[in-house]
């Protein structure tokens, strides 16, 4: 078999040569020899006889559409599989599960009992016609089998491999979404944490807040406050400034007849004021608001802190300025929507205490 | 510009759908000659010779002749094999001999001088010349043997001659064939007894 092979690719080999005329006259007797050898047409003698007579053929039949349509998807799937490297190697995919299939032992298999089945027949049948041209038949539905189950496998392996790829590809997708449902997941999380720490935050502003509130709305105790601002007087630099009305030239202020003072240190940065008479508010509706202004005039107005005037008789409040101010010319109370203002309008006043006035 | 094996050889997928419109129609009236028409055993020859040609696109060797040529012998084996498994158990149902005759005698007329000819691959031209000037018996028994696949004893009983004659009759015209192609100044022995 492999004989007569290699004569037909030397005769196409000489044949060539010919067609060029470059044939020397041993290869001339070698063509010669050969070519009244031929037992069967030479593969590219015959490939080109196939493709002439389709050619000249009435019958121009195409494939049908369907058909074409799926052979070029398999035909994808098995390109992608092979990448550009050499032939499929089909005994990679199925060598461990099925070591007896691959494709090349079949193949020496057949070679092997060929040459087996050749010789026997020559040895027993070489003189006797019809024996040689049984064996001769046996030999070739024998070879014919083997290659009928030669090409049965070949076909069963291609198909398992191009299946098994396919899978591949499957679960590589399918990894692939996993992974970036895992990244979202991730950055939802991250997310989540940092509203989370936002929200702590945010807690522990409303805390201090709270807190800085609270100082301001919980009633101190009377008698402490009392000691506090005794112990206040006792310091050099404090000042004592009696409260009269806020009145302006035609405006006069809100309440008259509001008694007390303000006592104030300039290095301590606090003080306290003192009232008798002041009309006691409604916090859901307004609330007193303490107003510090330094030396450099009006404009220069500082929140002391907002208070309530909750009982009858004296009231002492502690004043605290957002902040530090300088040498302190003038306080002043005014009423304001509850919580108090950043910036007073100065149209609900009630009492004004001038350093120097 | 590589070929399309060549494409199919280097991993390039578009290859696919471009190797099944060149080629798809040759493979399939191939089968479809070859196992007379049996659609399904049809189908799957032409699944088989794909198969083989996407496994083993990397055979093919330029230098050796057309790619055309290379894809019909390939398919031409391929084929064969599945008739051979086939024709056992179904050449009584599928091949009437009285059928066979009328579309299997038709044989076209083939000169080398048709347009297109002279644009094709290295033999063709002279394989055309060669085939034009068999004896019509050789003809007739060259064509059904390579353009129907047909063995030789089918040969043999559509053509009403004896299974040697048949034999040596298409091996006389693959001789002078050859011997076309070998250029008329070569002798040969074109008269050898049936083996």
């Amino acid at each position: 078999m492999s004989d007569s092979h290699n004569n037909a690719e030397r005769l196409i080999e000489l044949l060539a040569a010919q067609q060029l005329g470059d044939l020397s006259h041993a290869e001339q007797d070698e063509l010669t020899s050969l070519a009244s050898e031929l037992d069967s047409l030479p593969d590219e003698i015959l490939g080109d006889l196939l493709v002439m007579f389709d050619q000249h053929s009435e019958d121009q039949e195409q494939l049908p559409k369907a058909l074409a349509d799926s052979l070029s998807k398999s035909g994808q799937t098995a390109i992608a599989i092979r990448g550009g490297s050499g032939p499929i190697n089909l005994q990679q995919a199925t060598a461990e599960n099925n070591p007896q299939s691959s494709e090349s032992g079949a193949w020496r298999w057949i070679s092997v009992a060929a040459a087996v089945i050749a010789i026997g027949a020559t040895v027993f049948g070489v003189s006797n016609y019809s024996a040689h041209n049984q064996a001769r038949q046996q030999f070739e539905s024998k070879l014919a089998s083997l290659q009928n189950k030669v090409t049965h496998n070949e076909t069963l392996l291609a198909n398992s491999r191009i299946a098994a790829a396919q899978a591949q590809i499957s679960i590589r997708t399918l990894e692939e979404e996993k992974q970036l449902q895992a990244t979202e997941l991730a950055q939802l999380e991250s997310t989540k944490l940092d509203l989370a720490s936002q929200l702590a935050e945010a807690t522990s502003s409303l805390d201090n807040a709270m807190d800085r509130i609270a100082v301001y709305e919980t009633p101190l105790d009377p008698a402490q406050l009392a000691e506090n601002r005794r112990q206040l007087l006792t310091v050099p630099d404090t000042v004592q400034i009696a409260w009269q009305p806020f009145d302006l030239p035609d405006a006069p202020a809100e309440q008259q007849g509001v008694q007390g003072d303000v006592i104030w240190s300039d290095s301590l940065q606090e003080g306290y004021i003192r009232f008798v008479g002041l009309e006691p508010n409604d916090p859901n509706i307004e609330q007193y608001q303490i107003w510090v202004i330094d030396e450099r005039g009006l404009e220069q107005k500082v929140s002391g802190g907002v208070f309530n005037a909750s009982a009858e008789g004296e009231i002492i409040v502690p004043i605290h300025p957002g902040i530090d101010v300088g040498r302190v010319a003038l306080f002043a109370i005014t009423v304001e929507d509850p919580g108090g203002t950043w910036v007073p309008d100065l149209s609900r006043r009630v009492v004004v205490a001038p350093r120097d006035g | 510009m590589p070929t399309i094996l060549q494409r199919i050889t280097a991993g390039d997928q578009t290859a696919a759908e471009d190797c099944v419109a060149e080629y798809g129609g040759l493979i399939w009236r191939l089968a479809r000659r070859y196992l007379d028409r049996a659609e399904s055993e049809v189908e799957d020859a032409v699944q088989d010779v794909f198969l083989e040609l996407w496994i083993h696109a990397d055979r093919f060797d330029p230098s050796k002749g057309s790619e055309a040529a290379f894809v019909a012998t390939l398919a031409h084996r391929r084929i064969i094999d599945r008739q051979r498994k086939i024709s056992t158990q179904r050449r009584n149902e599928h091949r009437a001999v009285a059928e066979l005759k009328a579309t299997v005698l038709k044989i076209p007329n083939i000169s080398g001088d048709e347009a297109g000819i002279q644009q094709a691959p290295l033999y063709r031209k002279e394989l055309a010349r060669g085939f034009h000037e068999l004896p019509k018996d050789e003809q007739t028994a060259l064509w059904m043997s390579v353009y129907r696949g047909l063995s030789h004893r089918d040969i043999s009983e559509i053509t009403d001659t004896p299974v040697g004659t048949v034999k040596s009759r298409i091996r006389r015209a693959m001789i002078r064939m050859t011997k076309t192609l070998l250029g008329d100044s070569t002798e040969l022995q074109c008269e050898r007894s049936p083996s």
